[in-house]
């Protein structure tokens, strides 16, 4: 397995707190290697939590995560991440921020300049190397960030809600440009989505989670790319997602005051 | 419609326009102050000596020129600012990323910083001399020291509010501690130091003028106090214009700076609408 997160546990409450509400309790979930998997839920179920431990910015209170057999115990360039917001760095141009990852883990200067070079072609954004992001679009910002992560070859690409905060043609495009790129690198994906036909479109498989912190369940897609969405078969996951999430969200609303008391 | 005649009349207060009154204005600045000198110097309204006219004060800059010490108390005065700003902002830079970066620094500093920052520079002067001789370091101390302040707040404050996301996104694509410093701290901090530079630099002058004032044989703020010994206005005023002009240029390179390392930087209000 390329990821394996087993039994995790986290709480934003401080350990000394009387009672913790747990955001995530005893998740455990693979990832195989090339294989495209989607965290979806509804707001606030834990998928950025999730994600987040994945990418080592916060620690699970318990269980562990491993990348390639290994512990995870920090961020580190084995798993690449792209932001919702971006996340660029304003003072440097497209071909820099690109090329920030080969340079910092010490590549030698052509190389990187090759790599880079690779990875501006990938995305489709040959002629704007020398461009601020500042004077890119939304869909152009969220090329660059997933050449930036892609240009590290990462082990595991981490997404969260990439592609949130653009418009619905834009979204639409990315995607398909997404799913072209993943096909011809083939990295490991973890992409945290709230759409779900953005889910049925990509995925290989889709966890499903839900506001109790645990998983409701994981739905491989065994539907052949690139998929149709206005297809039979593709409207059938998208049902059968629905409803697992319309469950989640009854059960969790008539859980919520009970919830509330306790603590 | 409305709209778009009202961006035509925006259009029309360019910056060329503006450069126009720009010039008009200074030329009338200085022939009124030529004519009220001239009328006085005839009228005696007030004792001519005090308002010398500006081609009175040109003659004396072109006699100092002469003898040679003009340029002496030039340079001497652009010297020494250069050595006590660059000190100065230096040393608050370094200060500032390491107050920015630690919260226990921090909670150290801020009191500290509380204590001291409400006294003028001015105030202590005295004791610096006192410390430092009477040479050219209680001088180049006290430029330092009143430069020191604002950057050091500015970087603070530049240090603290780089954008999280950037610090992750640069730990996720391999960066150590010390290339995100480098390269994302740094490089996000520097509008906010560049800021509190140019809060320093009017600082600076002041403290230069001041320091040179009390006990220097050369300098502007020297020649000031010389010429005002022997009684010589014309001379007083070409040396507090001298200051301007040197405060000026000083300024305009911090802009040129400043253009060439922030071409990245597009935002605030001239850019929030197409003139
Ligand atoms: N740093 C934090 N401190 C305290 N609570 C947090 C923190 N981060 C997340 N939480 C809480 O954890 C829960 C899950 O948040 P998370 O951001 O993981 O949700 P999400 O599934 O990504 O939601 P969305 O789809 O809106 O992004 C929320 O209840 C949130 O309030
Ligand atoms: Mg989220």
């Amino acid at each position: 397995m390329k990821l394996a997160i087993e039994d995790v546990y986290k709480s934003f409450d401080p350990f000394t707190a009387s009672s913790r509400r747990f955001v995530l309790r005893g998740v455990t979930l693979q990832a195989a290697q090339g294989e495209f998997l989607s965290l979806l839920g509804h707001s606030g179920c834990g998928k950025s939590t999730l994600l987040n431990l994945v990418a080592g910015y916060i620690k699970p209170d318990r269980g562990r995560i491993l990348i390639d057999g290994t512990t995870v115990e920090g961020p580190g360039a084995d798993r690449g991440v792209v932001f919702q917001e971006y996340a660029l760095f304003p003072w440097y141009t497209v071909h820099e921020n690109i090329a920030f990852g080969p340079q910092v883990r010490g590549v030698p200067a052509g190389t990187a300049q090759e790599m880079t070079q690779r990875y501006i072609a990938l995305v489709g954004l040959t002629g704007f190397e020398h461009v601020y992001p500042d004077a890119l679009s939304g869909g152009m910002k969220q090329r660059v960030g997933i050449a930036r992560a892609l240009a590290n070859e990462p082990t595991v690409l981490l997404m969260d809600e990439p592609f949130g905060a653009l418009d619905a043609l834009t979204r639409e495009a990315m995607r398909q440009e997404l799913l072209r790129i993943w096909l011809q690198v083939r990295p490991t994906v973890v992409f945290v989505t709230h759409s779900i036909p953005e889910a049925v479109a990509l995925s290989d498989r889709i966890a499903v989670m839900n506001l109790r912190g645990t998983l409701e369940g994981i739905i491989p897609v065994d539907l052949p790319r690139p998929r149709d969405s206005h297809a039979a078969q593709f409207l059938e996951y998208v049902k059968a997602l629905e409803q697992m999430l319309m469950v989640d969200r009854k059960s969790s609303v008539r859980r919520e005051p009970a919830a509330l008391s306790e603590e | 419609m409305q709209d778009v005649a009202q961006l035509g009349r925006l259009r029309r207060v360019g910056p060329a326009a503006v450069d126009y009154t720009r010039w008009v204005t200074i030329a009338t600045f200085f022939l009124a102050w030529q004519l009220l000198a001239a009328y006085n110097a005839v009228h005696q309204v007030f004792n001519p000596v005090f308002l010398p006219s500006p081609t009175m004060v040109l003659r004396a800059g072109r006699d100092l020129l002469g003898t040679g010490v003009l340029y002496l108390h030039i340079l001497q005065s652009a010297w020494r600012l250069l050595i006590g700003f660059s000190l100065g902002t230096s040393v608050a830079v370094v200060v500032g990323i390491l107050v920015g970066r630690s919260r226990r620094l921090e909670s150290i500093a801020a009191p500290l910083l509380d204590l001291v920052g409400p006294i003028p520079p001015f105030a202590l002067l005295p004791i610096f001399i006192i410390w430092f001789g009477v040479g050219e370091l209680p001088k180049l101390v006290f430029i330092a020291y009143a430069t020191f302040l604002p950057v050091l707040a500015y970087t603070v404050d530049g240090v603290k509010s780089v954008n999280p996301l950037l610090i992750r996104s640069a730990y996720s694509l391999g960066a150590s501690e010390m290339q995100i410093f480098r390269r994302v701290v740094l490089k996000s901090a520097l509008p906010n130091i560049f800021v509190g530079m140019r809060v320093s630099l009017a600082l600076s002058f002041s403290a230069l003028v001041v320091a040179e004032m009390i006990g220097a044989d050369a300098g502007l703020g020297y020649l000031i106090i010389d010429s005002r010994n022997f009684f010589r206005m014309a001379n007083m005023f070409l040396a507090a214009s001298l200051i301007g002009v040197e405060y000026t240029l000083f300024s305009l390179l911090l802009g040129r700076v400043e253009a060439r390392l922030f071409r990245w930087r597009k935002g605030g209000y001239a850019h929030a609408l197409e003139r």
